[in-house]
């Protein structure tokens, strides 16, 4: 029976390089299809599980320098984000001019926090911390809020490598932190992530990995004052944190854990009760299964990419991961990145609390398990040539999880060229003080953030007049007179911005006639005036 | 240029003093490795740094100004220095009563 376990373990552990060598050949086209290959990791775990009941603690080498290869990976993927980013002369992602309006807000407001004065949408959208802080940091340092966060979302995001590392190696080995934070830099979805410029997001992650490290050493206080800031930054992320913290003091019995929550609570309410109304809506919409319902008409580019884009984005570490997590089940291991695994997987299935962003806190929870997960699978590697295999499969899961990554890296563009943001700038001195300006949910960040005007948009900013269909239906009309009526029930002057993008579903054919006029256009950018019939009769 | 090198410059003051001041409270002075402390600094600072700049606002109100905001950073470094500082030397001075009683037990 013990020969039949070894030689079943054998051939688990030389499946492994085989379902990689597979990937590979897929990802470098070699093997076009292999539609199948997103099946087998959760085969390859279920099969693992004799040889997983027979592996005791796997005996691996301990890493020569950790720290030189943990900061190698940080050089990776600052490098990789700091390209990026300073490639191009607008800002990548969907959410830079949204982050531009409300630091502006706050910059106008000054030497006051416009607590009390701020747009509705950006009271419930942007918790108080991180606005604070950059504003706080831009005074202070006299640096601007967009170099801040041009070279300083490159380094945060690269930063996360470090505690990743570090609750790998507390919760698996040495090795599992290691290769848990050279995956990270790598890794697709997090440069996905960063493409979008989720910046409370990235702080969210970095305060919960600090958090989760804490824990794992037992600073009960250094865990709760976490809590508290991940409360005043991220509110999806403090629900994660939350219910991590809930179900690990349950599972170790930890009872201090919940003084810490007690601690993060006293904390992060009192910002919270500041914007008790906003809070409470969107907590209800979210417990209501109605999350984004405030948003519902956004059809913009900021949606996070969903599960099956994801399985295939993760295909290369998947296997690794399912086998470490098989592992700590039969073990009754209840360690951090299991659970974080375990509630951000459970949100992402049931699609809960804005769930294709709680993918990425899950892969974060994914590339920590692999890391153990290929501890495993090295010790099931035939001994005679283990290190040449090890060499070999390193190789192979770096070009699996990376290629993705490159090809982003060759297709990531901003969603707005410099002449299509030179006309929206232009706004803020073509056009009235008082007007407001109209236009689709793709070009309506940038229209906020760099315009200085009000901007009505579908799903987005405070004022809401048409639902989804009404806006999909003015979008995509060509009648001048629909239009003309659509746009008469907000108030004047109006004016319509159309970057000329196609993702931006405008027709602007529908723009003739009197009640239009266009007053400016470069490089197929567009302003249009729209005068309604009370403007026509004066 | 030398505006930029100045702003780099003070970036710390906000991005890890008034964290690292407040892991000497919150964590054990000397077996925390210093990449660690390093790194719980700057997350502390994250956190500091906003909460005492908002609050100082808005229930204090110290003005969102440079010198403004280096008067709120100095008084929450300040503030966990002067805690450490205390409780340092509170113990010595219960050690001190120990000792003292011990003494006089014998």
């Amino acid at each position: 029976l013990t020969v039949l376990r070894d030689t079943f373990g054998l051939a688990i552990g030389i499946a492994f390089p085989a379902f990689l060598i597979l990937l590979v050949a897929r990802e470098l086209g070699v093997l076009p299809g292999l539609g199948f290959l997103p099946y087998l990791p959760p085969v390859l775990a279920v099969l693992a599980i004799p040889a997983i009941r027979r592996t005791g603690l796997p005996q691996v080498s301990r890493l020569p320098k950790p720290a030189l290869l943990v900061g190698a990976a940080f050089v990776v993927a600052v490098s990789v984000r700091l390209g990026l980013s300073l490639a191009y002369e607008t800002p990548l992602g969907y959410d830079a001019g949204l982050y531009r309006y409300v630091f502006n807000a706050y910059s106008f407001g000054l030497p006051d926090i416009p607590e009390s004065s701020l747009a509705e949408w950006v009271r419930t959208v942007y918790p108080q911390g991180l606005p604070t802080f950059v504003t706080a940091l831009a005074v202070f340092t006299g640096l601007s809020a967009d170099a801040l966060v041009r070279y300083g979302l490159p380094l945060l995001s690269a930063a996360l490598v470090v505690p990743i590392y570090w609750i790998g190696r507390e919760a698996f080995s040495q090795r599992a932190g290691v290769t848990a934070a050279v995956l990270y830099a790598i890794s697709y979805t997090h440069l996905f992530t960063f493409g979008l410029l989720y910046l409370k997001n990235a702080v969210g992650l970095l305060l919960l990995l600090l958090a989760l490290h804490a824990l794992q050493k037992r600073q009960h206080a250094l865990f709760g004052v976490f809590v508290g800031g991940i409360g005043i930054y991220h509110r999806p992320t403090l629900l994660i944190v939350v219910a991590v913290a809930l179900v690990f003091a349950l599972a170790t019995r930890q009872p201090r854990v919940l003084s810490s929550l007690a601690l993060g609570a006293i904390i992060a309410a009192p910002m919270l009760i500041l914007r008790w109304d906003a809070n409470w809506g969107l907590l209800a919409d979210a417990l209501g299964g109605n999350a984004g319902a405030a948003t519902a008409a956004n059809d913009g580019g900021g949606t996070f990419f969903d599960l099956g884009t994801y399985r295939w984005a993760s295909l290369a570490y998947q296997p690794f991961a399912l086998i470490a997590v098989v592992w700590c089940l039969v073990r009754r291991d209840w360690n951090l990145p299991l659970l974080l695994m375990a509630v951000a997987g459970g949100i992402v299935a049931l699609q809960l609390f804005f769930f294709r962003r709680q993918i990425i806190p899950l892969d974060l929870a994914m590339l920590l398990k692999a890391g153990k997960g290929i501890d495993l699978a090295i010790a099931w590697l035939p001994e005679g040539r283990r290190m040449a295999m090890v060499g070999a499969l390193g190789a192979l899961l770096v070009v699996g999880t990376g290629a993705a990554s490159v090809r982003y890296l060759d297709e990531a563009s901003p969603l707005m060229d410099r002449d299509q943001l030179a006309v929206v700038e232009w706004i803020s001195d073509g056009v009235p003080a008082d007007a407001i300006i109209v236009a689709s949910a793709y070009d309506a960040p940038w229209v906020a953030g760099w315009s200085g005007r009000e901007v009505i948009a579908p799903g987005q900013f405070d004022i809401v007049i048409h639902d989804r269909e009404e806006w999909l239906d003015f979008l995509e009309s060509d009648s001048a007179d629909a239009a003309s009526e659509f746009l008469s029930q907000y108030p004047a002057p109006l004016y319509i911005y159309y970057s000329g993008r196609t993702a931006s579903y405008l027709d602007v054919s529908k723009f003739t006639g009197p009640k239009f006029s266009l007053v400016h256009e470069e490089a197929g950018a567009r302003v249009y005036a729209f005068a309604s019939s009370s403007d026509l009769r004066d | 240029v030398i505006d930029m090198l100045i702003g780099i410059t003070l970036l710390p003051l906000v991005l890890i003093t008034p964290g690292l001041a407040w892991t000497f409270v919150i964590l054990p002075a000397n077996r925390v490795p210093w990449p660690e402390r390093l790194g719980w600094s700057i997350g502390l600072s994250i956190i500091v740094a906003p909460l005492s700049v908002f609050w100082a606002n808005l229930g204090l109100g110290v003005p969102v100004t440079p010198w403004g905001i280096a008067l709120v950073l100095l008084a929450v470094t300040s503030l966990p220095v002067a805690l450490s500082l205390a409780k340092g030397r509170l113990m010595s001075s219960f050690r001190e009563r120990l000792r003292h009683d011990s003494r006089r037990s014998r």
